[in-house]
């Protein structure tokens, strides 16, 4: 049953990436990555990670793509105009990735990682916020600092001016 | 069927394969974005699948870390790339070809 619904989710996030390589249309590939974050937001609920599905949902799915749609409806360039956009060097990108996926798979194969013990932990979201607090303090306020200096950077790169 | 560690390596690989594929082959430069999203996603799949086998948990913590730096970038690749259309009217990443223009 389980196996089943991650192979069915599995196809959520994988359908709608190969749409996305395949159109030209921008905001269409933007609706299709929001598809195959809740995709992957449903894969993490299966593999027992509940907070990290709901951040993914919450920033990912929420913010991050809601800013990209911002980004391609600010940067159109003639009213009326159809979103589209044009490729190059297809077939070089295409071989090179199909190559280095070749190359994942049979490395993935001979590592030979196939853990087998599966961790069942209940009070998932109490241990991490205590390990957040406790052990990775300074990578938490590292990451506080970071995306403060971040966002009043983009603040002032996106204000209104006459030269920059 | 048995869902093992392997299925999620390959599936993680393929996010990143399908991500770089996009960052190669677009010509605009939101599109490019969406690609690089991909890859950074690859890489939080690969955390937590990892994090199933370890009860210390750390395999989420650094993912959560890198879903708040993907944020980050998002929104400072956005602001970057408005000023980019202001000054040349175009988005498309062959039209960059100048610097101090």
């Amino acid at each position: 049953m389980s196996s089943w619904l991650i192979i069915g989710f599995t196809l959520v996030i994988v359908v709608p990436i190969l749409y996305m390589i395949f159109t030209s249309n921008i905001i269409r590939a933007a609706y299709a990555f929001t598809l195959s974050l809740l995709g992957l937001a449903a894969i993490y609920v299966l593999l027992k990670a509940e907070l990290m599905a709901v951040v993914q949902i919450m920033i990912y799915a929420g913010g991050v793509v809601v800013l990209l749609i911002f980004g391609i409806m600010l940067t159109r360039r003639q009213k009326g105009m159809e979103l589209v956009t044009l490729h190059r060097d297809v077939a070089l990108g295409a071989g090179f990735c199909m190559i280095l996926y070749a190359l994942f798979v049979s490395w993935i194969g001979e590592s030979g990682l196939a853990f087998t013990e599966e961790l069942v932990e209940l009070n998932q979201v109490k241990t991490i916020g205590i390990s957040f607090l406790t052990n990775h303090i300074l990578s938490f306020e590292i990451i506080a600092f970071l995306l403060l200096v971040a966002l009043v950077g983009a603040a002032f790169l996106a204000k209104k001016t006459d030269s920059i | 069927m048995e869902i093992t560690l392997t299925y999620y390596l390959m599936l993680s690989a393929f996010l990143l394969c399908a991500g770089l594929l996009i960052v190669l082959i677009k010509k605009n430069a939101v599109f490019v974005l969406l690609g690089i999203e991909l890859m950074l996603n690859a890489a939080n799949l690969n955390l937590v699948a990892f994090s199933k086998f370890d009860p210390s948990l750390d395999g989420q913590i650094f993912a959560i870390f890198s879903v708040v730096v993907a944020a980050a970038e998002a929104a400072i690749a956005l602001a970057i790339l408005l000023n980019i259309y202001k000054t040349y009217k175009s988005s498309d990443l062959d039209d960059l070809d100048t610097l101090n223009y």
